[in-house]
């Protein structure tokens, strides 16, 4: 069985963001990387689907810029038997429906018997590239999996929906997100991590055609107001609840 | 081949360290690694560690096993990752982070000195029998040797072994003290003596018949590690189990401390590390008088020295992995006498081994001590992990040798090496005149040098008055032994700063550098003033203080060292965290 893990090079939630005088992108230098959590989950998902399946490979691939590739070793390390950069000049400025043509024909290439990827990457919150790869491959998608199960060429998929669960079967190959629970992803062995460096990593060069959606803005988010006392009285309950209802309209 | 105690010698422009500056892609991804896992599963655990629960202990162990970090320096063909010294030291400060210490000393317990009695005296069927279940963290080992009447003076054993009358088994008689992981061991190395007097190392393991544990012991810290006696109540040990020779017990259970040591200095480097920014995050946060208290300048100060303490510790650790694992990488694969010249290795580092162990558990006491009175009387509670950490550290200055016990090693083992010639401190010593300014561009360099000539002119001045009978005088090893630790770390301190040269955190460095070169300085001028008016006439005190301050004189040289830890300060809120190399 063929498993690609399509993963994402993505800014430490830890890390501090600075954005650029341009107002459209983040400064990189300084800013810790690594491999998007959900990704991880993708690539446990795979690797355990690997294990259980004899003469298995694991192929991870990711756009991005050459600083990506130190997620795709992440992986390699955790056990993916080879990685695929598709190299584009400005990484920043590339929308989810390019990553997802670049993606879609690498995915084509590799012919695999199933895609996994993370439910959305940390960064930009997109939740698109999955569905879109599907839609260019005419193959099937199941977001937001907490559970697959494979047996004769089709995966059962649980996932939540609102107030419970539902159990999907698709056909394969299909485009499967992961979502958070779906298993625990492992931590890299030091041996993995010295493998990873000897671990095949294929790059390619991507020449992008113009995309279709453009940032025009980055902006931080609004810093919290300052707390404001109401008084310490009794009577100050009753202004803090009218306060509370007319002007931060939370109850 | 760099012996141990070169430092002492080597011309200051010539001595080179590994430094963290200069860690391989393979080490610096190893720490992460390790920092995650630390940091992510044991961290969120350590208040369970602590009510002893072993299957929680055993289940991390399991974990840290698949992960490789049980065997980082043991070969491969028994498990392990076959790695060298700094790697392992890497990992093991990593783990640090977690502010286990109960795990911590489980852990260096196992990887240590209960591991490597077996791979460097056992044979190849005791290796391969015990090795790999160890590796995987099925099997927790132990090492005991400590007992009722033989603690820091521990060949005063009382266990005996005597031979079956089939000559099969060894029967043992005794009991043993304060044995790490005694409730929970699968394997032990033990020590007696055949026949009243061979001092001999067996293997004990769950199947035999007569290895009794008594109950835990109710200790201030350390309360998710196990400690408790070793009963040996006529205790079978098959023959098959004596590790090496009979009678060779004593040369087992020394040299494995090294290693011991060595270990402990580097998990007691990383926890002091961790100190900091456990402190500084609360710093941050606590605002008295209207502001963070992390404005204050009498707390400034007390970070910077954290910072001073842990960068010299961390120092002083890569220079002797890095030493060891250089003259290590030379020895012949598969040579029969393989493990023998590599322990030989380690045993001529004996100074830099107890070095590390001293400087690193005092260094991690004072940050542990002053991160606490950071937070206060929040720091005095049990809300905060820094009361754990108070009662967690204390025991590194007890165990594996106790710390006095270590500054003997280095006063013994400096004269030891002096007397033998193995380091030509004799010519090093005959070189020096009345006059002792030296010229170099770099000022820190000069008070180097010149805290070198106290050193020597000391020595010099201790053996002409005891000779041989200097290794008893205590009241002076202690003052000599401070003056040796702090000469290793200003060199390697300054070592670590050359190298730096055209690191983004070079600046700072010099910065750390100066301060604590300047520290070490005093306190070496001190304690050779102790020792100077202790065994010299007034005459000859005069002389050496003259020679001194013209010295000083001549070097005309006054860091301003508040400015120095203001900088080292900045830098830390800068990054929040202890982070260099
Ligand atoms: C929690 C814990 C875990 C331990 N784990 C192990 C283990 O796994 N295996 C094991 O074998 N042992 C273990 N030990 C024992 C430990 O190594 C000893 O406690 C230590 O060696 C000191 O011995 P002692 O306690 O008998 O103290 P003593 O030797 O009685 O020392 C008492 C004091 O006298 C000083 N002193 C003793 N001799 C000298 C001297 N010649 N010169 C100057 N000062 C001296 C010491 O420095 C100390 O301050 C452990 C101890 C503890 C507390
Ligand atoms: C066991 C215990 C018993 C106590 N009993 C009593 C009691 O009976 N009655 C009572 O009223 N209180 C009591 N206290 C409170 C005790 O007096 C306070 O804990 C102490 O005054 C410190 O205040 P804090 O804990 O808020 O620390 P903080 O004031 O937050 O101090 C934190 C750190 O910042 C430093 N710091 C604060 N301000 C400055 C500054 N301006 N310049 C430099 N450094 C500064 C402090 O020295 C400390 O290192 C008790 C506390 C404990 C732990």
């Amino acid at each position: 069985m063929k498993i690609v893990v399509c993963i994402k090079h993505v800014p430490d939630t830890e890390t501090k963001i600075v954005i650029v005088d341009d107002g459209k992108s983040i400064n990189s230098n300084g800013v810790k990387y690594i491999l998007n959590p959900y990704d991880e989950y993708a690539v446990e998902e795979a690797l355990q689907i690997k294990e259980a399946n004899e003469e298995s490979e694991v192929v991870a691939i990711s756009v991005g810029d050459d600083s990506t590739q130190s997620s795709i070793r992440s992986a390699l390390a955790m056990g993916v038997d080879r990685g695929t950069l598709l190299k584009t000049g400005n990484f920043a400025l590339v929308d989810p429906f390019s990553v997802a043509k670049i993606l879609a024909e690498e995915i084509k290439l590799e012919s695999p018997d199933i895609i996994l990827t993370g439910k959305m990457s940390i960064d930009a919150y997109g939740s698109q590239v999955p569905g879109l790869i599907a839609e260019l491959l005419e193959l099937p998608v199941v977001n937001l999996a907490r559970d697959i199960v494979l047996s004769e060429g089709k995966a059962t998929v649980k996932r939540d929906i609102e107030g419970g669960s539902e159990t999907l079967i698709t056909t394969l190959p299909a485009v499967i997100s992961a979502e958070k629970g779906l298993n625990n992803p492992r931590y890299p062995a030091l041996k993995g991590i010295m493998q990873a460096k000897k671990k095949p990593l294929e790059i390619k060069e991507i020449n992008l055609d113009e995309t279709d959606v453009e940032i025009i803005e980055l902006t931080y988010p609004k810093q919290k107001p300052a707390g404001r006392i109401v008084g310490n009285s009794a009577d100050a309950a009753v202004e803090l609840v009218k306060l509370l209802r007319q002007e931060a309209k939370v109850i | 081949m760099n012996r141990g105690g070169s430092f002492l010698i080597t011309p200051l422009d010539e001595y080179k360290i590994l430094t963290p500056e200069h860690f391989t892609e393979d080490h610096r991804d190893f720490r992460e690694a390790v920092l995650d896992f630390a940091q992510e599963t044991i961290k969120p655990r350590a208040n369970d560690i602590e009510k002893l629960d072993e299957s929680l202990t055993r289940n991390l162990f399991e974990q840290m096993g698949e992960m490789g970090m049980l065997g980082v320096d043991i070969p491969e063909e028994f498990g392990g990752l076959g790695l060298d010294k700094t790697a392992a030291a890497l990992v093991v400060e990593a783990l640090a982070y977690s502010g286990s210490g109960s795990l911590l000393v489980t852990y260096s317990d196992h990887t240590g000195i209960a591991l490597f009695p077996i791979l460097w005296y056992g044979n190849q069927a005791q290796r391969k029998k015990y090795i790999p279940e160890m590796m995987s963290g099925k099997s927790l080992g132990s090492y005991a040797l400590t007992e009722p009447g033989a603690g820091s003076d521990a060949l005063n054993s009382n266990t005996s072994a005597v031979l079956s009358d089939d000559g099969k088994y060894y029967i043992l008689n005794g009991t043993k003290q304060f044995i790490t992981n005694g409730s929970w061991a699968d394997i032990g190395v033990v020590f007696a003596k055949v026949d009243g007097t061979k001092f001999t190392a067996f293997i004990l393991d769950r199947t035999m018949e007569g290895w009794k544990r008594g109950p835990e012991e109710h200790k201030i810290g350390i309360k998710g590690s196990s400690t408790t006696t070793y009963i040996m109540d006529n205790c079978k040990i098959p023959v098959e189990n004596v590790i090496g020779k009979v009678g060779s017990g004593a040369g087992v259970a020394f040299n494995v401390l090294y290693i011991g040591r060595l270990k402990l200095g580097a998990v007691t480097m990383g926890a002091g590390k961790a100190m900091i920014k456990e402190a500084l995050d609360y710093a941050k946060e606590r605002k008295q008088f209207a502001q963070s208290i992390s404005n204050f300048g009498m707390l400034q100060s007390k970070f910077a020295e954290m910072i001073v303490g842990s960068f010299e510790a961390e120092t002083v650790t890569y220079a002797t992995t890095g030493a060891l694992d250089a003259n290590i990488e030379k020895l012949a694969d598969g040579h029969p006498d393989y493990y023998i010249q590599l322990q030989q290795i380690v045993e001529d580092h004996a100074i830099e081994t107890s070095i590390n162990k001293v400087l690193s558990s005092e260094v991690l006491f004072h940050n542990v001590d002053e991160g606490l009175q950071v937070l206060g009387g929040y720091g005095y509670t049990e809300e905060y992990p820094f009361a754990r950490y108070y009662r967690d550290e204390r025991i590194n200055r007890i165990f594996e040798g106790t710390n006095e016990i270590n500054r003997l090693i280095i006063g013994g083992t400096m004269l030891k090496k002096a007397i033998m010639e193995e380091i030509p401190l004799r010519d090093a010593i005959s070189k020096i005149g009345d006059s002792w300014v030296q010229q170099h561009e770099n000022k820190d360099a000069m008070r180097i040098d010149l805290a070198r000539t106290i050193l020597l002119v000391t020595l010099n001045d201790l053996i002409l008055k005891y000779g041989q009978d200097f290794k008893s005088r205590q009241w002076m090893i202690k003052p000599f032994a401070d003056i040796v630790i702090a000469f290793q770390v200003m060199t390697a301190v300054y070592a670590r700063k050359v190298a730096a040269d055209g690191s983004s955190s070079k600046s700072i460095i010099d910065d750390i550098a100066t301060a604590s070169i300047d520290k070490r300085f005093i306190e070496i001028t001190n304690s050779a003033d102790i020792i100077w008016r202790h065994i010299l006439c007034s005459d000859d005190i005069k002389k050496r203080k003259k020679s001194l301050n013209d010295a000083l004189d001549a070097m005309d040289y006054f860091p301003d060292v508040v400015t120095l830890r203001q900088n080292i300060f900045n830098d830390l809120m800068e990054k929040g965290e202890y982070n260099f190399g």
